[in-house]
């Protein structure tokens, strides 16, 4: 992705070549350009007789949909086990209960202002 | 007749000992409960800790009980007491291993729970490795914020200290947008805690820990650990800002914004959600319950099995012999 989005397009001989010093085979190269061609991440033409890949989107609209993703994920629970959330990420708390806790804090605040 | 490995018995009592744990505190855990929501929140999710933990420190325990005796009989053999034993008493020890056979019952049993133990355990794992990877992408797709926190950069309102070994604060923006300064102030400094305390690697623990016992008794072990770690970290953060109340608005202002859950999510949450969150806000308001420093109750327990070990091993061997191959 790095070389297309630096160059535009490339077609499988190109991007070996900007890979070489990676030491990666040129069938990794062709099924990994296929793969992101799958996951639509990729634009093919067909020029002559090779394949020409471009990306779909920006650099910035990829990790923003890669973002965008990951959020969602985290957001439905699914990195639960891993992490410690402020307020439980599934949190559904009806509106009169915010309310009631909001009456008590203001209640709290009036006598500590009282006090003082 | 060939005996079983010394192993598989030592397994067969490790399991058992978990096994009698396990149960002793399904029993007692309702009257268990309401005494340990009284006491403060930090020594409160050491205990509930402990209590995951139990049935597995106690198969560990038995074990190392039962191999104290061949240790003391190696250092000093006039202590070793095989030679009083029949020869066909099941022999716990190191240097006369087990003539007898775990019998098919015995191995029936043992098998079928330790099969149970790996099932439960699978789906948790797998959770917990998607659970990292999917933090793993979102610190590449987030970005340095203030000081120690990863700034993500999305609308939705949410905050959360994630990561076993090396735990990170995420920050979203839509959060650090709507809420006040101290308010944000008070989400700092309980992700902070959380941090401090290495709260999800400790809920790991006591989630293996919990394997062994009952689906139930798990269950209620792992939310009240849930709640006292919450609990322990709203405490570090009023301490830290030094206003109790400010912490309390923080996080109704933060339930207030977060984000909603799919229905189906919901409705098994709910529940839990607003009562910790009723539990975590009036323990705020109220006068905070006092902590106590950490007791060496671990050092007691060493020293007790270090003294006990022989009579522990010897009465091992009696309730195994009742499991061997007639």
């Amino acid at each position: 992705m790095e070389h297309l989005w630096a160059l535009g397009s490339g077609d499988v001989k190109s991007v070996h070549a900007a890979l070489k010093a990676r030491r990666i085979t040129v069938n990794t190269i062709q099924s990994t350009l296929r793969r992101l061609y799958d996951k639509e991440l990729l634009r093919r033409d067909k020029i002559s007789h090779a394949h020409v890949y471009s990306p779909r989107l920006t650099r910035q609209e990829y990790q923003r949909q890669v973002l965008a993703e990951v959020v969602g994920d985290v957001l439905r629970g699914e990195a639960d086990a891993a992490l410690s959330a402020f307020v439980d990420l599934a949190a559904e708390v009806d509106e009169a209960h915010l309310r009631r806790l909001e009456q008590l804090i203001a209640e709290r605040r009036g006598r500590s202002g009282g006090a003082a | 007749m060939n005996g079983s490995p010394l192993a598989l018995w030592l397994g067969v009592a490790a399991l058992l000992a978990a096994a009698v744990v396990a149960i002793t505190i399904a029993i007692a855990w309702p009257r268990m409960q309401a005494r340990l929501m009284q006491v403060a929140p930090a020594r409160r999710a050491r205990l509930s800790t402990a209590m995951c933990l139990a049935p597995l420190a106690a198969g560990v325990a038995l074990v190392l009980a039962c191999l104290l005796p061949s240790l003391y009989a190696a250092l000093w053999p006039a202590l070793d007491h095989c030679t009083h034993h029949a020869d066909e008493h099941l022999h716990l020890c190191l240097a006369h291993p087990p003539t007898a056979a775990l019998g098919l019952a015995g191995a029936l049993v043992g098998a079928g729970a330790l099969a149970l133990v790996l099932l439960r355990g699978a789906p948790g794992l797998v959770r917990l490795l998607r659970a990292q990877g999917l933090l793993a992408r979102l610190h590449d797709a987030s970005s340095a914020g203030p000081g120690d926190v990863r700034s993500v950069d999305t609308d939705a309102a949410f905050s959360f200290a994630g990561g076993a070994l090396r735990p990170t604060i995420f920050l979203s923006r839509g959060l650090q947008a709507r809420l006040s300064a101290p308010e944000l102030a008070a989400v700092l400094a309980h992700e902070r805690a959380h941090v401090r305390r290495r709260d999800v690697l400790r809920r790991h623990v006591a989630r293996l820990g919990a394997l062994l016992h009952g689906p139930g008794t798990a269950r209620a072990l792992l939310s009240a650990l849930e709640l006292a770690c919450e609990q322990a970290c709203d405490e570090e953060a009023a301490a830290a800002l030094g206003d109790r109340v400010q912490v309390a608005q923080a996080i109704v202002a933060v339930a207030r914004l977060a984000p909603r859950p799919p229905p189906a999510l919901a409705a098994t949450t709910a529940g839990f959600t607003a009562e910790a969150l009723t539990q975590r806000v009036t323990a705020l308001l109220a006068t905070p319950t006092p902590e106590l420093a950490a007791s060496r109750w671990h050092l007691l327990a060493a020293a007790a099995l270090v003294l006990l070990a022989p009579a522990l091993h010897h009465a091992t061997e009696t309730v195994l012999s009742l499991l061997a191959r007639p």
